[in-house]
């Protein structure tokens, strides 16, 4: 069934892609969308698999930048992540000649994309659909040869560079301990009560970052909940107030940014999940959305996809550190505790300390880069969440699109408002890094 | 010719029917079909929109069978509840297994739009048998309210639950008509359901906040003075709240006190209640002073004496699937910290998501689950168990209706199939409900018998009695004579199909029916108990006719009586208290009582007493074991349990001279150890505090007093363990203190090499007779690998408490395992001590100690179990010294319904530097992981590669699942899970014999003697919620006796996690017993 689908969506794929493409009429693969198209792909697989968005993070950015390798290898204004990426090692000599590098460039993302989901060979329905495009439209077997074996060897190589990221040996990691005495310390909220997710993701090598604590932020507010006159006190307030006082507007804008992956929904013994975005998966399509409207070019959007990608990566990175170290508590158990055993938050919480917020710090982050690529002022309707039944917003700028977002985050009432504020400022120190650091020629 | 042909084609039709018959193997209980009975009631349940199993929580819940004679034909007579409007029926027993459908003409086809339980009672006392029905009302669009139809006794009812102020309108599931006041007339408790989502947890508080359709409710019955049943809930003590989703509710006397108590069994995470009835109309909600743990999603319960010794035990059924397939889609429950997170620091008790055998260990004091080791903890979906002598062996055998429409817990669908394909939140519109359903797995299930083989286990007879192929949905039960032949029929509600009858085709035990007609206003005699006295032993029952699930009983009590002529007493206490006693009754007949001949008051300490304990508990507050919080699992995921609450272990000895014994016991990590020195009054006071206080990072598992410098007073040995040894580090540090006679103590530095490992066990003895004693120290588990082989140490001493380690050849002591326990003892009778070891994954090791050398070890062959504790002694008299050795018992989903051996798989599966192990037990000869996926894939992720789903690796063999993963693995066995006694034979061979039921109940951590008798005891909680916390042990006496081991006595009153036995020796003698537990203060145990 589902070979059938993509088979279909790739056939109205070329319909389009003719209509649309002024040049490139015998080459398909010369198509922005059809990159996005690949992205939304490994983002099903991702949903499917049941990643925490965090994890997704690794995915997108290792198949990322191995699609932008063969892109920088073919495109003088791009040039290879090598050496500027500390870490990457230089690609082997590769034989460039014969080869359509778009096609080249979506086999490596499928290829380093798959090779951290599950089950094994998950694309391979695509990766098959796009081998029947390249021989609908002619190529030779020539062309072909040589594309999909520099696909191979740069996802090869991206592969191998990746495993030593320190994931592997974080699955075995210490997990977090409660420490039911200790009022302040993150406890896991209903009704999943998952264990903390990730508490040693610091420890994954950063792309451009020097070490995940480079950008530490001031320490949170401190927990006090005896004196209703302390700071920490008017904060647990203002999310409870702000909860019990949404306007739709409000409520639309924490559904919008919600990406929670995956919800738990609990009725009596029955137990189910809501899929959505991550957000990761969020500011995937944001990229694509802004890309197609800026009319860019594959390389470019792939460019784009990339950046973007490493942006994300690294705030994930600064911001689980900073998770992991200050252990917050979240609203609803403190109002809970305290002010309303039966308060709920809009949003779900998810499954990790509160200071700071994930969600902020990388659209921050992603905004930066967006900025960046695409222009400040940059005006882009987000149709992302319409196929999960939540209408469009507009916005005036990617950063205002992350502004937002900390809003959210609060309406949604899983963050306390000046998480929001620090994670917004840090995320976006994350993404002028990676902007000054990571440029076309 | 052509007849000659058709001969032989009949013949061979003739000879394969005949085949046939002779293969289908009479079963026990023969189902009655609907057109030979009549019956042909079937609950269907009813299909509206926004109205199913995603809205209502128990839609599959099923209706409820109430049995009683309402003509006073004789016959009892089958009222069947339905989940849809005026759908009830009742059937009238014309006798021989016909029944008529009278329900149009009685007029009580009920009117509530949901009907639940229902109940016979004689409510107004007018001699005739009324009918109370409970109703799901006042919520989820449902209208109605329980209804009360009163017998005219002229085959018409007539509802008058209004003006008998019974008409409650609200979650009503069940309800029960006892006599909780003694006042003569039958009050009435309803258990209710709850609608409050449960999925965050409050706290118990709660418990206290009055909700008016969802708590439950007790009423007085005040006819005589009112006209109507009052509701006394709040002043009696009864909790009213939403918290509790009561599904499963008893009345009994279930501490032999007079006085009828309650028992509610909680489905999720509220814990059930029992209601200890206070003499007063009060009642006092004690289960955390009883019961160790509750089922987690307790429905349907019953409360009988189903091992013959006069106490009520109590049964409650949960969700557990029998079968691997099913179970591994199930997941593995939560981890340690989220179930203390979500149940412990909210203040609810322990459960178990499984059913639970509550033995009752004495006069209601304590109870043990011993559901596992029985073998019946699995039954699926369960709803209604029932206790009853099917067979008429004079045991009582257990009968489990399960089975449930859909299952929505299958993490397949859970995960994966609720992404529905519009990704429209099934929160938000209705449209994709019935594919949501649809997409759950059917839970189809058969009704379970098991036949009670003795007082610790049962057999699943399903098969053999009749119901092993049947499949449904199968919920209210009830047990009667139908055809009063002497032997319990069965009559099974079940949803979407006809209800079952099963006819018992027994026809060779006899029974007592017993027929109680009380004093108006109880006509039936509720709340009635019954004695039998006989050779076979004791039989008691009580009548309380609510029981199992949603459903009640006939009001008649049987008794099976096997092949005895006659019973010797039967003895009647009416629940007044007075009582009659008949003797010299035949078998095979019918008593009618009446309470009018009753005389006296009964007393229970008389004629049911409770076996007096051989001591008293001292009051004594000498010192409190504190574990300190640490998950074992959050720093290795799959280790199979906690190793780091091993302590504490005691050193006993007169360390001042005084002729009293003084206590060291070793703290826990971050707990200073402490000296006990007694005085003669018997207190104990702590002494030298100081010194160990600078040792308190030590988590101390065993220590030993012994002259280690040759100056004749006790010096003291402590040996450091636990799972928090880090390299070099203090915790590591065993330590030797010097006493310098007065009981002084000084750590003497670089007394030996300390090996900065997790040690278990210190032994000592004199092992080359130089006249100075040695010790050998048992290392345990490498803090960065559980499964992987450790050394040993053996250490000489010099003479003056300095220590060398031994050589290897002196002894070789290199990658023993996991060693647990140690002892020096002359298994050989050359007077040299021999040094016995053994551990988890180990088998008992014996060194034989050849003149101060000890040679290559001797395994005892097929001994690898997961080994606790040793202890020599010459158990059966004959001159040698056996060996008994603690294990991890029967009672453990390690051991219930496997086969041996259980494996461990240890490797570094995924190459990230740590090692993970891979448990398994064994099922037909196939190997499966006790974990289920979903657990497995967290320091596993690799396993996701091959499979995503569920549902493709559940049921399948750890083979198939972890393919060449497994290449490279090392595997460890256990062969034998059941503590056991070796007895030495003499010329180096030992025989191993398990030891009684009664100490297999948890793992076994020490032994001690007793007199001419032992003691073993234990409990081990530090194991995750999915193999469940063993707290079933009680100290248990047993001794040798006629060639073999038996039970004396339970210590009941002793329920904590026991590590370490001692006597010491007091002003009084050597009369004491101390107890050391985990997490737990010193117990003080004095010989009357």
């Amino acid at each position: 069934m589902k070979k059938l689908f993509i088979s279909l969506l790739l056939v109205s794929l070329i319909g389009a892609s003719c209509k649309q493409q002024a040049s490139s009429d015998k080459n398909p693969f010369d198509d922005a969308i059809l990159f996005a198209k690949t992205v939304k792909e490994l983002n099903n697989v991702v949903l499917q698999n049941n990643f925490p968005p965090i994890i997704a993070s690794r995915n997108y950015t290792y198949a990322a930048i191995a699609a932008y390798e063969v892109v920088a290898l073919f495109d003088s204004r791009y040039t290879s992540m090598a050496g500027t990426i500390t870490h990457l090692p230089a690609l082997p000599e590769l034989d460039t000649a014969n080869v359509n590098h778009q096609y080249a460039a979506l086999l490596a993302y499928c290829k380093v994309g798959q090779a951290v989901t599950f089950p094994e060979g998950s694309m391979n329905a695509f990766v098959q659909s796009l081998d029947s495009m390249a021989s609908a439209s002619g190529m030779s077997d020539q062309v072909k040869n040589a594309s999909e074996e520099l696909a191979q060897k740069v996802g090869a190589h991206i592969l191998d560079w990746s495993k030593k990221d320190n994931y592997a040996e974080t699955r075995t990691a210490e997990r977090y301990q409660i420490k039911l005495a200790d009022e302040g310390r993150w406890v896991p909220t209903p009704p999943a009560y998952q264990q903390a997710l990730e508490p040693h993701w610091n420890e994954i090598r950063p792309m451009v970052m020097d070490s995940a604590s480079q950008f530490t932020p001031p320490r949170p507010l401190a927990y006090e909940m005896k004196d209703p006159n302390s700071p920490f006190y008017k904060e647990v307030l203002a999310v409870k107030n702000a909860g019990d006082s949404l306007t739709e507007e409000q409520k639309h804008i924490a559904e919008f940014w919600d990406d929670l992956g995956n919800r738990t929904m609990v009725e009596g013994h029955v137990m189910f999940t809501a899929k959505k975005f991550t957000p990761t998966g969020h500011w995937m399509n944001i990229v694509g959305i802004a890309a197609q409207q800026a009319k860019a070019d594959f390389n470019t959007t792939v460019f784009a996809y990339a950046k973007t990608a490493i942006a994300m990566f690294d705030a994930f990175i600064q911001c689980w550190d900073e998770k992991f170290r200050s252990n917050l508590v979240r609203p609803e158990t403190v109002i809970n505790k305290h002010i309303d055993p039966e308060w709920r938050p809009y949003l779900q919480t998810p499954p990790f300390p509160e200071y700071t917020c994930g969600h902020s710090t990388v659209s921050a982050s992603a905004a930066e880069v967006l900025t960046s690529v695409f222009g400040d002022n940059f005006v882009y309707t987000d149709t992302s969440e319409l196929e999960f039944g939540i209408k469009n917003r507009s916005f005036s700028s990617f950063r205002a699109a992350a502004l937002e977002n900390n809003w959210a985050r609060f309406y949604g009432g899983i963050h306390y408002h000046f998480s929001c504020l620090v994670s917004t400022e840090y995320g976006k120190k994350v993404g002028e890094l990676v902007v000054n650091k990571i440029k076309a020629k | 010719m052509v007849s000659l042909i058709r001969g032989q084609y009949f013949a061979w039709i003739f000879l394969s029917l005949f085949l046939l018959a002779c293969n289908q193997k009479k079963t026990l209980f023969s189902t009655v079909s609907s057109s030979a009975s009549g019956i042909e009631f079937v609950n269907q349940l009813p299909e509206k929109k926004l109205f199913n199993i995603l809205y209502y929580l128990y839609f599959y819940n099923g209706g409820g069978v109430a049995v009683g004679d309402i003509n006073k034909d004789g016959l009892p007579d089958i009222y069947f509840t339905a989940n849809s409007k005026g759908n009830n029926k009742l059937y009238l027993n014309k006798g021989d297994f016909k029944f008529e459908d009278v329900t149009d003409k009685a007029g009580v086809k009920g009117l509530a739009d949901w009907s639940a339980g229902a109940v016979m009672a004689d409510v107004n006392g007018d001699g005739w048998l009324d009918i109370y029905v409970c109703a799901i009302s006042n919520q989820f669009g449902l209208k109605g309210h329980n209804e009360l139809y009163i017998n005219k006794g002229d085959g018409t009812f007539v509802e008058q639950s209004v003006e008998f102020g019974l008409n409650f309108s609200g979650l009503s599931g069940q309800s029960a008509f006892f006599d909780y006041d003694r006042d003569g007339d039958l009050d009435c408790y309803l258990v209710n359901q709850s609608y409050h989502p449960h999925s965050n947890v409050v706290d118990t508080s709660f418990r206290n906040r009055y909700d008016s359709i969802a708590g439950d409710v007790l009423y007085r019955n005040d006819l005589s003075t009112t006209g109507r049943f009052t509701n006394v809930t709040k002043e009696a003590g009864i909790y009213n709240s939403k918290l509790g989703y009561g599904l499963g509710l008893a009345v009994a006397d279930i501490n032999q006190d007079g006085w009828d108590d309650i028992y509610i069994g909680n489905d999720f995470h509220e814990n059930d209640y029992y209601y200890i009835n206070q003499a007063n109309g009060t009642f006092k909600e004690s289960g955390a002073n009883h019961f160790r743990h509750y089922s987690r999603f307790s429905m349907g319960n019953d409360v009988n004496d189903y091992n013959n010794d006069g106490q009520p035990d109590i049964i409650t059924v949960d969700m557990l699937p029998p079968d691997e397939a099913t179970l591994k889609t199930y997941g593995s429950d939560e981890n340690q910290d989220i179930y203390n997170l979500k149940l412990i620091s909210n203040g609810y008790q322990h459960q178990v998501s499984r059913n639970c055998l509550q033995r009752n260990n004495g006069a209601g004091v304590s109870f043990s689950d011993n559901a596992l080791m029985a073998g019946v903890s699995a039954t699926d979906w369960s709803w209604a168990p029932l206790f009853a002598d099917f067979d008429n062996d004079g045991k009582k055998d257990l009968f489990v209706s399960s089975g449930i429409v859909k299952r929505p817990v299958d993490l397949d669908y859970i995960r994966f199939v609720s992404d529905l394909s519009i990704n429209k939140g099934l929160d938000k519109t209705d449209k994709y409900d019935q594919e949501a359903i649809e997409a759950m797995p059917d839970g189809s299930s058969i009704p379970y018998f098991f036949q009670n083989k003795d007082a610790y286990s049962f057999t699943d007879v399903s098969k053999e009695w009749g119901t092993g192929n049947m499949k449904g949905y199968y919920n209210g039960s009830a047990y009667a004579d139908l055809d009063n032949d002497g032997d319990l029929d069965m009559v099974i509600n079940a949803i979407n199909a006809e209800a079952v009858v099963l006819r018992n085709t027994l026809n060779n035990k006899k029974s007592i029916t017993v027929s109680l007609q009380g004093n108006a206003p109880n006509t039936f005699g509720y709340g009635a108990k019954v004695y039998l006295y006989s050779a076979a032993g004791l039989q008691y029952q009580q009548l309380s006719p609510s029981r199992g699930f949603q459903s009640s009983v006939e009001p008649r009590l049987h008794f099976g009586t096997d092949s005895l002529a006659f019973i010797d007493s039967v003895v009647v206490v009416w629940p007044n208290q007075q009582y009659q006693t008949l003797t010299k009754v035949s078998t095979g007949t019918t008593l009618q009582l009446q309470q009018k001949n009753a005389t006296g008051q009964f007393d229970y300490s008389k004629w049911n007493p409770i076996r007096e304990l051989p001591y008293e508990k001292l009051d004594q507050a000498a010192w409190k074991h504190q574990e300190n919080e640490f998950i074992d699992n959050n720093k290795q995921y799959l280790i199979p349990h906690f190793i780091s609450t091993r302590g504490p272990k005691m050193a006993v000895g007169d360390v001042n001279g005084d002729g009293l014994d003084d206590l060291f016991v070793g703290g826990a990590k971050e707990q200073p150890s402490v000296l006990l020195i007694q005085q003669r009054d018997g207190q104990f006071v702590k002494d030298n505090n100081k010194i160990f206080e600078l040792d308190n990072a030590q988590e101390d598992v065993d220590a030993v007093f012994f002259d280690a410098d040759g100056d004749k007073d006790l010096d003291l040995l402590v040996i450091t363990g636990g799972n928090e040894i880090l390299k070099q580090g203090k915790e590591g540090e065993d330590r030797i203190y010097l006493n310098d006679g007065k009981g002084h103590f000084t750590k003497k530095e670089i007394a030996f090499p300390i090996q900065y490992e997790s040690k278990s066990c210190v032994a000592v003895a004199d092992v080359d007779k130089d006249g100075d004693i040695d010790f050998f120290v048992g290392n345990f588990a490498s803090p960065t690998g559980y499964g992987q082989p450790t050394h040993s140490f053996l250490y000489l001493n010099r003479g003056n408490a300095q220590f060398d380690l031994a050589t290897s050849n002196t002894i070789f002591l290199q990658s023993q395992g996991m060693v647990t326990d140690a002892v020096f003892t002359d298994l050989n009778g050359d007077s040299w001590p021999d040094l016995v070891l053994t551990g988890e994954w180990m088998p008992i090791r014996i060194f034989y100690n050849e003149k101060g050398r000890f040679g290559k070890p001797v395994d005892l062959p097929a001994s690898t179990g997961l080994w606790q504790s040793l202890y020599a002694n010459d158990v059966n008299g004959d001159g040698k010294t056996d060996l008994l050795a603690g294990n991890w018992g029967h009672n453990s989903k390690l051991f219930a319904g496997k086969s041996s051996p259980l494996k461990l798989y240890v490797k570094d599966f995924d190459n990230n530097g740590s090692i993970e192990q891979v448990m398994c037990y064994t099922i037909n000869n196939k190997e499966y992981p006790f974990l289920a996926k979903d657990e497995l894939e967290r320091p596993l992720p690799v396993l996701k590669k091959g499979y995503l789903k569920y549902g493709e690796v559940a049921g399948k063999t750890v083979q198939y699942i972890f393919d060449d993963l497994f290449q490279g693995c090392v595997e460890l066995k256990a062969e034998v899970l059941g503590s056991s006694l070796f007895t030495n034979n003499g010329k180096g061979t030992f025989t191993r014999s398990e030891l009684p039921a009664a100490l297999q109940q948890s793992p076994l951590m020490a032994f001690t003697t007793y007199e001419h008798a032992f003691i073993g005891a234990g409990n081990y909680y530090g194991v995750i919620p999915y193999e469940g916390r063993y707290d079933a042990q009680v100290p248990v006496l047993f001794s040798y006796k006629a060639g073999s081991l038996q039970e004396t006595q339970q210590f009941y009153n002793v329920t904590s996690e026991v590590r370490d036995l001692q006597w010491i020796q007091t002003a009084g003698g050597r009369n004491t017993l101390v107890v050391a537990s985990n997490n737990a203060p010193l117990q003080f145990l004095r010989k009357k």
